[in-house]
């Protein structure tokens, strides 16, 4: 029993001071400190030498929009110097205010942080990787560097974090509409490959969140959220009109449990090397729980109207996470992950009279969908491959699934996975991180 | 005690935290004791018996009560250096990170000017405790609320409602334990109602369930970061959220009182509290189901999200459910004559499954089934269940920005256990000196 107190003890306590070598810093002191940071925004494509922030204040003015109240109010220059007693704080406070946060505590980026983590990658901080919609930032190594050091983000996760960008920014993802529309839409990040294991990408318990244990899932994701809302300017409430938003626009990022899959890998079902690395990015709109034995329950789930848009245009992808236990029971029955998508085309359908007074496009049955309504449903996808089916989760011996439903404009197929490049010295930058 | 195999570091934590931590537990080599029939799991004890014999006889726990929080122990103070500040907030990171304090994300260091700081936020003394944390039975008391609410980047200003939300979280109809510790994909969500909303700058218009704004963000993660500090709920080791949730980063949701028709009562006001105060709802939340209605009735598409997450999950049944309306939406079924009350009414009667869906008859013989009524089980095959017990367990309140694809269908957790709570925020005596403090900070919300 003694023993276990003195965890407790130490468990429970969680207050810190934080002191510099020769002294704590604390308010009796008044000694300022300095830091230098990096600029995490980026430098518009169209407009050279202008900053997105610099676009879109223009559009708050001009349309009387509402937005951050210190928004493109900052020295436009690469690194700025700041002096205040409580540097890290100030950053926080100012970096929110100019509308560079997600509202969480960031790390700033300071010189030392930034050049850390560009330790994780061998290309050039000045090679550019994508263009971010909507306000067309350039994201270059070292600006998706700096945003993956303010989410918390460790150097060797670099790679992962920029070929996730390299997801987003390509044009199959329609990174504008998803900014752009009213519903809430946001990438859901698989990653695939032996990169799961190097670190420590979580596939299990609390893969979606939160945790300790989900330290790469939760910083990656977010990494990528600054990135969208920093670089592309897609600021909510100003740009971003997404209605009411959702939690998965904080992060929504993690591993398939290839172990516990009794088939093919997603990154290899899509023609990858088994060896290599892939991020995998979907269009995501909301993340759906289903928990049932068979695929009855989830074919019943991806049926609905969570699944209109979809089936209304015809295109597009939706996830299915499957659960270990389930992934398990089906291969031994002799499914195969083909035999799982075509089950679940075949009976997750909308059924026409719940499509008829509820249809995104009215009550007609859209021209793609003619050919199956006359059995009165619709399908949610085209056919049965745009399921992105895969493996996660713990392995508890329970049948729990997740859904996840598209959103669907005019453009590409929101499903884009990249190659994860990993630089020369991978090994040496792993052992680095594990210290 | 006797359990499924698959949660014996559960059952072993669990035991830790009750104060016997050598407690005997005999694992179960099934996927887990709930769900199964009860023939079938007294086989399964059967074929374990010695265990349990053993278990019972041999090696007696040494039981100790759980000590009474007679005097609360003051946080201690630690140190860390480094040759500059960044590199002792590297050091405090790896330390923090090492005991599993935070969610894996960038924390305020809770210095002891920070913390405070955070105190100025309430007039209740620092020792005094607002709620004991499930599972490990934290303590929370004001003071450790507060360093939570630092490290998660709250402002003093936002510590009535984090204290206000501990309590209901705490309250044991809210079954904080089985929201912590469930296989179940469930976050605690937080609801604001209330001037309180204006006076912090909480966002209740676009993206109000998603980033951008300090007070919606910090809020929500202060309350994660003290359900895993001093709740001590750790993914795979007692809580077994198979795969986690991504509104456990600490989701709140505020009113859009501005932009609710005429006529319609708040939510607090809905929920039997003043109008004038402010409130705070704490609700066990599963999926976040669009409300993508842009043609049609948005009450028969929320009917069919009802029947559709039923489907899936009737074991749940029991407690209340959530619907957020969008503003456009609320103004198209006002306009049909729909006030809150006659929308509950409507999804009540709407929104009902088959029995067939609860699962073989008679329930009573299964074990996770305990809050299913019998009346339920009673029912033929396609007789019908409406979603909730009670029309008034349909909570309908509006929030967000413009849009008809926009609103939550939000489905619960609970097996009848986990209730949507509502409790009233108390002001401190000093309310507008903190508020002086926010000035600057806002990032006006749109109303369009």
């Amino acid at each position: 029993m003694g023993k276990k107190k003195t965890i407790m003890v130490i468990l429970l306590l969680a207050a810190a001071v934080i002191s510099s070598s020769e002294r704590p810093l604390s308010a009796e002191t008044g000694s300022k400190q300095t830091l230098w940071v990096f600029n995490p925004s980026g430098e518009s494509d169209s407009f050279p030498g202008v900053f997105v922030d610099d676009v879109i204040k223009n559009v708050m003015v001009t349309q009387h929009l509402s937005g951050p109240p210190l928004a493109a109010q900052f020295p436009h220059q690469r690194i700025e110097i700041i002096e205040a007693e409580a540097p890290f704080e100030a950053v926080n406070e100012l970096f929110y205010k100019r509308g560079w946060t997600d509202g969480l505590p960031i790390i700033p980026p300071t010189l030392e942080r930034v050049k850390e983590m560009l330790r994780g990658t061998d290309r050039f901080s000045t090679e550019l990787v994508g263009i971010i919609e909507p306000m067309k930032g350039k994201a270059t190594v070292e600006k998706i560097a700096i945003n993956a050091v303010m989410a918390g983000a460790r150097p060797e996760y670099l790679p992962v974090i920029i070929a996730a960008v390299e997801t987003i920014a390509d044009p199959d993802f329609d990174l504008y509409g998803v900014q752009t529309t009213d519903e809430s839409v946001t990438p859901l990040l698989i990653i695939n490959g032996p990169v799961v294991k190097d670190l420590n990408i979580n596939y299990g318990f609390g893969a979606l969140g939160p945790g300790w244990q989900s330290g790469p899932n939760a910083t990656i994701g977010r990494a990528v959220r600054l990135v969208i809302n920093n670089i592309g300017g897609a600021w909510p409430g100003t740009i971003s009109l997404s209605g009411i938003g959702q939690p998965g626009k904080y992060t929504l990022c993690l591993a398939e449990n290839e172990g516990a899959n009794p088939w093919k890998p997603l990154h290899v079902e899509l023609g990858y090397d088994k060896e290599s690395s892939t991020v995998t990015a979907l269009r995501t709109e909301s993340v759906y729980n289903v928990f049932g034995e068979d695929l009855a329950e989830l074919a019943s789930v991806m049926g609905s109207l969570g699944s209109r848009m979809s089936a209304a245009r015809g295109a597009g992808c939706v996830g299915v996470l499957l659960g270990p236990y389930t992934a398990k029971a089906l291969a031994a029955k002799g499914w195969t992950k083909e035999d799982v998508k075509r089950y679940l085309w075949e009976h997750g359908r909308i059924p026409l009279s719940e499509w008829k007074t509820q249809s995104l496009i009215g009550t007609t049955v859209p021209e793609w969908a003619k050919q199956y309504a006359d059995k009165g449903s619709i399908p949610v996808v085209a056919k049965p491959e745009d399921i992105v089916l895969f493996v996660a989760g713990a392995g508890l011996p329970i049948p729990q699934h997740v859904y996840f439903p598209t959103w669907v404009q005019n453009v590409g197929p929101g499903k884009v996975t990249k190659e994860v490049k990993i630089p020369a010295n991978w090994k040496k930058i792993i052992e680095q991180g594990k210290e | 005690m006797v359990d499924a195999k698959p949660f014996f570091s559960d059952s072993k934590s669990s035991a830790a935290g009750a104060g016997v931590p050598d407690l005997q537990i005999v694992a179960l080599s099934v996927a887990a004791t709930d769900g199964l029939p009860k023939a079938d799991l007294e086989r399964v004890a059967k074929g374990s018996v010695r265990e349990i014999v053993d278990g019972l006889t041999k090696a007696a726990s040494t039981v100790t009560a759980p000590q009474a929080p007679s005097q609360p122990k003051r946080a201690e103070v630690l140190s860390y250096t480094g040759k500059d500040y960044a590199e002792a907030i590297a050091n405090m990171e790896k330390f923090f990170l090492t005991n599993r304090w935070g969610d894996g994300l960038p924390i305020i260091p809770p210095t002891e000017e920070a913390v405070e700081e955070m105190l100025k936020g309430t007039d209740l003394p620092r020792d005094q405790v607002v709620g004991i944390v499930d599972p490990k039975k934290g303590i929370g008391t004001v003071e450790k609320i507060a360093i939570n609410a630092v490290m998660a980047g709250a402002r003093p200003a936002y510590m009535p409602v984090i204290m206000t939300a501990v309590q209901a979280l705490t309250d044991p109809a809210f079954d904080l334990y089985g929201v912590q510790c469930t296989g179940g994909l469930t976050a605690p969500l937080l609801i604001l109602s209330g001037p309180i909303i204006k006076d912090l700058d909480v966002n209740f218009s676009y993206s109000t369930a998603g980033p951008g704004w300090w007070a919606n963000s910090t809020i929500g993660r202060a309350i994660r970061l003290i359900l895993i500090n001093l709740g001590q709920a750790w993914p795979g080791i007692n809580d077994m959220k198979d795969v986690g949730n991504p509104a456990k980063v600490g989701i709140l949701i505020a009113e859009n009182e501005v932009q609710t028709p005429s006529g319609w009562p708040s939510l607090r006001e809905q929920e039997g509290q003043g109008k004038d105060v402010s409130t705070v709802s704490v609700y066990a939340s599963l999926s976040y189901r669009q409300i993508g209605c842009i043609y049609g009735d948005p009450i028969d598409y929320i009917a069919g999200e009802m029947k559709t997450a039923l489907n899936s999950q009737a074991d749940q049944w029991g407690e209340e459910v959530v619907v957020v309306f969008s503003p456009t939406n609320a103004e198209i079924v006002a306009k049909n004559g729909y006030t809150p009350d006659k929308i509950r009414q409507a999804l009540f009667e709407k929104g009902r499954v088959t029995r067939k869906y609860f699962g073989p008859r008679p329930l009573g013989t299964v074990a996770i089934a305990h809050a299913i009524p019998k009346w339920i089980d009673d029912l033929p095959d396609d007789g019908l269940v409406p979603t909730v017990p009670k029309v008034e367990d349909i909570k309908v309140f509006v929030a967000g920005g413009r849009g008809p694809g926009c609103g939550f269908f939000i489905d619960r957790w609970g097996f009848g256990q986990s209730h949507f709570l509502t409790r009233e925020i108390k002001l401190p005596p000093n309310w507008n000196d903190l508020l002086k403090d926010l000035q600057g900070w806002e990032t006006p919300v749109e109303v369009k």
